[in-house]
């Protein structure tokens, strides 16, 4: 054994794990050579103090941290399971797909909102004049025309909106003709909304009610929550006015 | 009393009393060490606790294999960088702080404070390496199974932590051969 061996050994060999054979070469060499042993006692003495030193701290909080692993040794464990599960390797990449799944529902419902517009909810109605049986919120009229409107039961909650579905009964004289047309008045922000286009009525149905002859896809109006009336009006073909009649304010509101 | 050595299964099981057993023997050492590391009570209290708890948690991964004190010093040694990394500072004393203390004090305490400033003087994985080695007496394969690195790579760091140390103590005024090339 030359000194660099002697040395690589007293400096990073735990002398319990030298084999009886380079125990016994390293004591040999150490007996004839003097630099060798001062560099032993050099190395020695500095683990010597390090190991004084470790030894000198005092300890503290020993109870403390045996009450609390003997509680959690006790107790439920459910937040040391949950802790585990995010730690173990197997479940890493189930949370990591479960993770991903999520931002992509997130991505999903952000680009394209599904038909979340068309979730309604329920609508409290207090109208001017109803007929609870058939739903009818809007019932006005005179002896030439009326106008009963039906609201649904519910408004739908995304957009905030009302949809009014009404029906025009008139009774016109042979010498009638003209343009009726029936429009919303209030609502949100009090527009003035028209149901439809005025619609034509002329002499040869001067008797007849007009009734499902107007498109029911015509008479419907979506508005906002508030207060509305609906108004009907009949026009001669000169513009003169023939008959109108408004409905008392009904009020919408969406809950 | 001495406490009796818990078995894998039992801590597997995290039985209580092999709960308590285990704290007894390794809460000390553990303790001090880390407390060697990061020179604060009351951190190293802390430190030691997390140390425990995440033993705790992983009691029930321990195989019949692993070596339970290498094994703790490693959740230990990881800890305590984890700190370091954190805080970003070291509550060490400084190189000077002797200088304003009297030099009555015992020799083995006096001792104690020049040991205490020539390893504020060495990095934190120096001092992890020189404490485990010189004062727990575990192997460099098994400090570099602790630390992450090669069996090589620990001689070398606990060479250069040994001749660090020697330098600094010895101008601090330490009795320690000051000419042997270490």
């Amino acid at each position: 054994m030359n000194c660099a061996d002697a040395r690589q050994i007293l400096a990073t060999a735990v002398p319990s794990d030298l084999s009886h054979e380079r125990r016994i070469a390293l004591n040999a060499h150490l007996e004839r050579c003097d630099a060798c042993r001062r560099y032993r006692a050099t190395v020695s003495g500095i683990d010597a103090l390090i190991s004084a030193w470790g030894d000198g701290a005092p300890v503290r909080g020993q109870a403390k941290a045996r009450a609390m692993l003997q509680q959690k040794a006790r107790g439920p464990q459910l937040r040391l399971r949950l802790r585990r599960f995010g730690q173990t390797a197997p479940f890493r990449p189930v949370l990591a797909v479960a993770f991903m799944l999520c931002m992509l529902f997130v991505a999903l419902w952000l680009i394209r909102p599904p038909a979340l517009s068309t979730i309604v909810r329920p609508l409290v109605v207090r109208p001017a004049s109803i007929t609870p049986a058939s739903n009818k919120v809007i019932v006005t009229g005179n002896d030439r025309v009326a106008v009963t409107c039906t609201a649904p039961a519910y408004g739908s909650q995304l957009r905030n909106t009302v949809t009014l579905n009404c029906v025009v009964d008139a009774t016109l004289d042979s010498a009638d003709a003209g343009m009726l047309s029936l429009r919303l008045v209030g609502g949100q922000n009090d527009a003035q909304r028209f149901f439809a286009d005025p619609v034509q009525v002329g002499r040869g149905k001067s008797t007849t009610p007009i009734d499902a002859s107007l498109d029911g896809e015509r008479l419907r109006a979506t508005f906002g929550p508030g207060q509305v009336q609906v108004e009907a009006v009949l026009r001669a073909s000169d513009g003169t006015l023939l008959a109108s009649v408004r409905s008392p304010s009904a009020t919408f509101l969406i809950p | 009393m001495v406490a009796h050595e818990p078995s894998f299964e039992q801590l597997r099981a995290r039985d209580e009393s092999a709960i308590a057993a285990l704290i007894d023997q390794h809460y000390a050492a553990i303790y001090r060490y880390l407390f060697r590391l990061v020179n604060d009570q009351r951190v190293a209290e802390d430190l030691t606790q997390d140390t425990f708890l995440d033993v705790f948690v992983s009691l029930p991964q321990l195989n019949n294999h692993t070596r339970l004190a290498a094994w703790m010093y490693r959740i230990a040694t990881n800890n305590a960088h984890s700190y370091f990394r954190r805080a970003r500072r070291f509550r060490w004393l400084p190189l000077d702080w002797r200088s304003s203390h009297s030099h009555s004090h015992e020799d083995r305490v006096a001792d104690s404070d020049l040991v205490t400033q020539a390893m504020a003087a060495l990095t934190d994985e120096q001092r992890s390496v020189l404490l485990l080695y010189a004062w727990q007496g575990f192997s460099c394969a098994e400090i570099g199974e602790m630390l992450g690195k090669r069996e090589n790579a620990v001689k070398m760091a606990l060479s250069r932590a040994r001749r660090r140390f020697r330098d600094v103590y010895a101008a601090l005024g330490g009795v320690v051969d000051p000419e042997v090339e270490l």
